[in-house]
């Protein structure tokens, strides 16, 4: 007999929201085939020892349970790798999150004009970011090239200097990286650009009347406008930069930056190297949530101490 | 006396205004020069002279424009487009189609767990791909999808992908709940409010949704690396990388690729501009 006082689900419930659950159930399958599923099967890998013997079937593979023998490895045997990459992917984040973020945001804020022609000369900062990404990191890597590169060529030719290194030498990679990052911004530069035009000109005229500096009222009034924003940004740009790996992949292979390659061995790289080129699908795996407990443990941070952000009026 | 400082002052302002507006023209087109270096040396590239593409030259001899002649009567370039614009129109209908339809659930029905749900999918935001991608991959190897292009297409079609599905739901609130309230004392079913009513109205997000998804599947690398084993089923930017831009391959020759493969970005970013702005300031406004 069904106590009223507890809600439990009934089948009269049911009929009654059929009509709504129908319209969610592809996404629900989604989720149980394309991530639950292989969820639980990567953890169950990377409590074994599963790699792929065959190129073709993956069928003939074995799988042996070998309990946190992996997770033991990675913190011990091979701890040195895991650190190193863990570092480089630390530092890559580093480098590019906080420059990208208040660089982006600055140009925005100078695009942010009321002047003639301003839409043309956003379309302008954002084309760098529609050169297609194999072909712009394709690009990059022969005009840094150190011996043929077109940089290299203006600085010896015009400037006298001696050659940049760039990607070859493990002290210049990550200078190399937020050089190259800047060229980027465009992109995040329209996302706070979008932004910036939701804040209600009201309160910038009520500054003005009130004489508030330019400055003033970036502090007082863009910036707290724009948290959301920036919440999102932060957010998403410590997912990326933590997995990052096509942008780097094909600069990581080319064998003219092998001295570098501790530097670029960020994780994505790491893992795709382990379980796709390596076929050790278990250890792919492992190295896999420890890099899943990394980006909680950081976007969980940033969560509990986002007070600071402003969703608008409650309605 | 009053008069003429007033006449001073208008000069100064005006003055100020004109020296503001020098100087920041100044940078504006400085910076323009800046990020148009990619640009320019991607170009420059792809028409250097055969002999010169491991010299030191700061400008070319002449422009070899017959890196694009041969880039545009190769085949397999054209089938590699192919390959990609098919991909492309059935991500869409994952991307935009199929989350109007989760969004729809999210948004105009009401049922219980709803929230539930829709945290659910926005925790898969933050799942590294890596974690699901090796099981995934050999799940498409066991059922032969490796030879096939389904492994990029056919999981959209479950829902059309979180961060989609988020911001179709974001603007499906701000449609007014008296449109369908009417409908529904006409006595219109959820599926007709949906096709008839919502549908119309979520054009700028399906716009935006649809050209974002031109974007990332004309660029993705990483999953037509991960599950794209049959030269036949290669995508322009996997191409591109495998085919075109080892380091045996002239760059010239590559960049002309890369060049060419540009162009569609630039004309639909050109067209979408306006909504490509206004999807993105949808992202911000609170869930």
């Amino acid at each position: 007999m069904n106590n009223s006082n507890k809600k439990r689900y009934s089948f009269a419930q049911f009929k009654k929201d059929y009509g709504g659950i129908v319209w969610c159930i592809p996404v629900l399958l989604g989720i149980l085939i394309f991530t639950l599923f292989p969820m639980g099967t990567s953890l169950y890998w990377s409590l074994g020892e599963y790699r792929q013997v065959s190129s073709t079937l993956s069928g003939q593979a074995q799988y042996t349970w070998k309990g946190l023998a992996n997770y033991v490895t990675a913190f011990t045997n091979d701890w040195d790798r895991v650190f190193g990459s863990f570092k480089a992917t630390f530092l890559y984040a580093l480098v590019t999150i906080p420059t990208g973020m208040i660089g982006s945001y600055a140009l925005a804020l100078f695009l942010n004009q009321k002047t003639k022609g301003i839409s043309a000369f956003r379309v302008l900062y954002y084309l760098p970011c529609i050169v297609p990404a194999v072909a712009g990191t394709l690009m990059w890597n022969a005009v840094t090239d150190v011996d043929s590169g077109y940089i290299n060529a203006i600085l010896v030719n015009v400037f006298g200097a001696e050659p940049f290194p760039f990607y070859s030498s493990a002290k210049t990679v990550y200078p190399t990286i937020l050089m190259l990052s800047v060229f980027g911004w465009g992109g995040n530069m329209i996302m706070w650009l979008a932004q910036m035009k939701n804040v209600p000109t009201e309160m910038y005229e009520s500054a003005d009347l009130d004489g508030a500096s330019y400055f003033r009222k970036v502090i007082s009034i863009t910036i707290p406008m724009t948290t959301s924003m920036i919440l999102y940004q932060l957010i998403m740009s410590i997912i990326g930069s933590l997995q990052t790996f096509s942008a780097y992949y094909p600069i990581y292979t080319n064998p003219a930056n092998s001295a570098a390659k501790d530097q670029l061995n960020f994780i994505g790289i790491y893992i795709y190297q382990e379980a796709f080129v390596g076929k050790d699908f278990s250890y792919g795996c492992t190295l896999s949530w420890l890099l899943f407990a990394v980006i909680g443990v950081l976007t969980a941070c940033v969560f509990k101490t986002s007070k600071w952000v402003y969703y608008g009026e409650e309605q | 006396m009053e008069r003429a400082e007033n006449i001073s002052l208008f000069r100064n302002t005006r003055v100020r205004k004109t020296v503001k507006n020098v100087v920041s023209y100044f940078f504006l087109v400085l910076f323009v020069f800046f990020f148009l270096f990619p640009i320019f040396c991607l170009l420059l590239q792809s028409v250097l002279p055969d002999e010169e593409l491991s010299q030191f030259a700061l400008f070319p001899a002449y422009f070899n424009f017959s890196t694009y002649k041969i880039a545009l009567s190769d085949l397999q370039l054209l089938k590699y487009f192919w390959n990609t614009v098919k991909l492309i129109f059935l991500s869409i209908l994952g991307s935009a189609v199929m989350s109007s339809v989760t969004a729809f659930g999210l948004s105009k029905v009401k049922f219980k767990g709803q929230d539930l749900v829709f945290s659910l999918i926005l925790a898969t935001v933050f799942l590294p791909s890596t974690v699901t991608s090796i099981p995934l991959y050999a799940m498409y190897l066991k059922m032969g999808w490796t030879t096939t292009n389904y492994p990029l297409w056919v999981p959209l079609l479950f829902g059309g992908g979180a961060m989609n599905i988020f911001l179709m739901r974001q603007f499906m609130r701000g449609i007014p709940k008296t449109y369908s309230e009417a409908a529904i004392l006409d006595g219109a079913s959820n599926f007709r409010i949906y096709l008839n009513i919502v549908l119309p109205l979520i054009k700028p997000i399906f716009i935006y949704l649809s050209v974002q998804t031109f974007f990332g599947v004309w660029n993705d690398f990483q999953g037509p690396l991960m599950y794209l084993e049959e030269e036949s089923q290669y995508t322009l930017s996997l191409a591109l990388y495998l085919k075109y831009g080892q380091s045996n391959d002239p760059i010239n020759l590559t960049m002309a690729v890369g060049v060419l493969m540009m162009i569609p970005c630039a004309v639909l970013f050109a067209v979408f501009q306006k909504q490509l702005m206004e999807g993105v300031s949808t992202i911000g406004i609170k869930g």
